[in-house]
């Protein structure tokens, strides 16, 4: 085949999964539709998701990879080397990549947010991305867009509790009582299908379920 | 082994023609002969110096049977590079390619891309690069294969006035009139081994014409071919 | 020189092949479109320079090690080789010349296209483009497309060009992204076995420090002055042994 027709296909391929990826996100999902992208890429649009979450951690850790890090980076270079060259490799490693644990803070948290909505896109069965992304949203004070974020989790997990009780705890701390309690009957409600024994979830949802009726009583009995 | 216990010679200022039917083994010699396959230590010299050092091949031309060049390149381009690589000093590259453009008649084709020559231009395409740096020897191999006949007389004068300059050109062929034309001596090959080396007249002579005196000597190797 | 010669050839070829740009356009729709997309990111800066290294880091080994592991194979089957070996020049400038020719042109497209990509990023966030680690980042980055290309050639004169590319670009996944985690895997190992393993580790391509975009990415700072130089000699040097090694192999070649 020669060079032309094959850029074309190239090209079009391309641009047919960007646009497959821009529509998908834009179309209400029915209830247990799955993505375009995950029916046409499977396994690596699932690895892909993970990935980007790997990279959200990453972000997180300014830099430095979870199994990188040191508390004192000072503290490994004085370990023993025995192997030949073993310091100087071990002093590289150390140079081009950084190591020390720290976190990101403040304004600069809002980093973190591009790869959950690239994690989600990419797999929006990643129902970590929707939680991680949801949370930080709200903690970077997007919290519109939190709710937006969670809700477009929910349409594509219809049937998962953990979206549920998410979106529930968002309405209770934006003191919209009457949106959390609905929500959090249904992650309750949903969880009991799965037939397990109380876990932490359960627990908060019951907790948060609790003080949003109290809070809508008092609300509307004033 | 493509060739086993060849041996020739070819004196300076004459015209070879190296023959032999398909899987003889010419193709292979002139390779050992340009280094591009090992041969034996000692045994492959070209003007005194062995085959295996890169020195053997200054005063060298070389067109190879098949004519394989970079395509996305045009003549020019590809000539100054040959060029360059035959050790041509870089202010006279410009001169010495239009020299052997003229000379095998591609002047006009020179800012073309190889990609749209016809197999004759391909053709004279390699003999120009042949040429490159006015070697004192030319192998070439199938000079003639695709081109026309007006193109092959001009290749027939071509050869002749380079041997007129005293050039040494060994070149092989499967048109045995066209050696018969050109060549001062031949070189039979078959199976790998020199089965006749010596004037085309001598070889014509009983024959009548080198076709004829082709397949009685190979006959003559091979009974069973009668 | 010769080999100047040939990488002259070498450059011409690629420059003229269409499907090389193919892989620069894609690469930048791609960039555009993670910018622009609605994913967050208009405030984002360090995913700004996220995309800018890695869309420029996967573009230059995307194009260099196929570009590298065709060069001989290519001119072998096609015969062109013949009227190149057949001048009065050894086979190792043939050899330097091809793997030169790779190097330029793989480290010129990269050089543009990671021009543009900064002047993206420098859109965004013009401080950025003036980081002393994006620029050492660089220079580490065309060292180690002069690895890849040497390593690729080397390859190419001992199998295919498909298997070239395999082996280069597998060597480069495992080091890359696993280099220190192999280090650590053989620190764990004992007795004689660890002795080997820690023998073939060390022939190993390192390209993980030839990888600084963390730092870039997350303010890190530029590399120390002389581990940047010792990273640099270190790259240029294996390239130039491997190199060496891959020429014995094609100069026993029968062509």
């Amino acid at each position: 085949m020669g060079s032309r027709p094959l850029a074309v296909i190239a090209v079009s391929g391309v641009i047919a999964m960007l646009l497959a990826g821009s529509i998908t996100t834009r179309t209400r999902a029915s209830e247990g539709e799955s993505d375009m992208l995950v029916r046409m890429f499977g396994a690596t649009a699932e690895v892909a998701s993970q990935s980007a979450m790997d990279r959200a951690d990453l972000y997180l850790h300014a830099g430095a990879a979870h199994d990188q890090q040191r508390d004192d980076p000072a503290q490994d270079a004085e370990r023993a080397h025995t192997l030949p060259l073993q310091g100087v490799l071990a002093r590289l490693h150390g140079a081009t990549a950084p190591e020390e644990h720290k976190h990101i803070e403040g304004a600069e948290e809002k980093e973190l947010l591009p790869w959950f909505v690239i994690a989600a896109r990419l797999n929006p069965r990643n129902i970590e991305a929707w939680l991680d992304g949801g949370y930080w949203y709200y903690r970077t004070g997007k919290v519109e867009e939190a709710e937006r974020f969670i809700t477009q989790g929910i349409k594509h997990n219809p049937k998962d509790h953990r979206v549920y009780l998410e979106r529930g705890i968002l309405y209770h701390r934006m003191k919209r009582w009457d949106d959390a309690v609905k929500d959090l009957e249904t992650s309750i409600k949903l969880y009991k299908k799965l037939n397990d024994d109380s876990p932490f979830e359960l627990k908060a949802a019951r907790i948060y379920l609790r003080d949003s009726r109290e809070k809508l009583a008092a609300s509307t009995d004033s | 082994m493509a060739v086993s216990d060849l041996s020739f010679y070819v004196n300076p200022g004459e015209i070879v023609g190296f023959i032999g039917p398909n899987g003889a083994g010419k193709t292979s010699a002139i390779k050992a002969l340009l280094g591009l396959t090992p041969a034996p230590a000692d045994t492959c010299f070209i003007s005194g110096v062995p085959s295996s050092d890169p020195r053997s091949r200054m005063r060298l031309g070389y067109m190879p049977e098949i004519s394989y060049y970079p395509k996305y390149l045009k003549l020019s381009e590809f000539l100054h590079i040959c060029a360059a690589l035959s050790g041509v000093p870089r202010a006279e590259r410009r001169d010495a390619v239009r020299g052997v453009a003229e000379r095998t008649g591609m002047t006009e084709h020179l800012n073309s891309r190889m990609a749209g020559f016809s197999k004759g231009m391909l053709q004279q395409a390699g003999f120009a690069q042949a040429l490159l740096r006015n070697p004192e020897i030319l192998i070439l191999d199938e000079p003639m294969s695709g081109l026309d006949p007006i193109a092959r007389m001009r290749m027939r004068e071509l050869l002749s006035e380079l041997r007129a300059e005293g050039k040494t050109i060994l070149f092989s062929s499967h048109e045995l009139g066209e050696i018969e034309m050109v060549a001062d001596r031949i070189l039979v090959l078959s199976h790998g081994r020199l089965v006749y080396q010596g004037s085309v007249s001598e070889a014509v002579g009983m024959d009548g014409n080198l076709e004829r005196a082709f397949i009685r000597l190979l006959q003559e190797e091979l009974p069973w071919a009668a | 020189m010769g080999c100047l010669a040939i990488a002259h050839l070498s450059v011409l070829e690629t420059l003229r092949r269409k499907e090389f740009y193919v892989v620069l356009v894609l690469i930048l729709l791609l960039a555009v479109w993670l910018q622009v997309a609605n994913i967050g990111a208009s405030q984002a800066g360090r995913f700004s320079r996220e995309i800018v290294m890695q869309m420029a880091w996967l573009a230059s080994f995307a194009l260099a090690a196929p570009l590298a592991a065709r060069q001989i194979p290519t001119d072998v089957e096609q015969r062109t080789a013949y009227i190149l070996l057949a001048r009065p020049i050894p086979r190792w400038q043939y050899v330097a010349g091809r793997g030169l020719g790779a190097v330029f042109a793989s480290v010129s497209c990269f050089t543009g296209l990671f021009l543009v990509l900064v002047g993206m990023l420098a859109l965004k966030s013009g401080a950025a483009v003036f980081d002393p680690t994006l620029w050492q980042a660089y220079a580490l980055q065309v060292t180690a497309l002069i690895m890849l290309c040497s390593l690729t050639v080397f390859f190419s004169c001992a199998c295919t060009p498909a298997g070239a590319v395999t082996f280069a670009i597998l060597l480069l996944g495992v080091t890359r992204y696993g280099g220190q985690s192999l280090m650590e895997m053989i620190d764990r190992l004992g007795g004689i076995r660890q002795y080997v393993a820690w023998a073939a580790y060390l022939g190993l391509p390192h390209f993980e420090f030839f990888d600084i975009s963390r730092r870039f990415v997350h303010g890190w700072g530029p590399l120390p002055a002389s581990t940047f130089v010792m990273v640099l000699v270190y790259g240029l040097a294996y390239a130039v042994a491997v190199g060496a090694i891959g020429t014995v192999i094609f100069r026993r070649k029968w062509l």
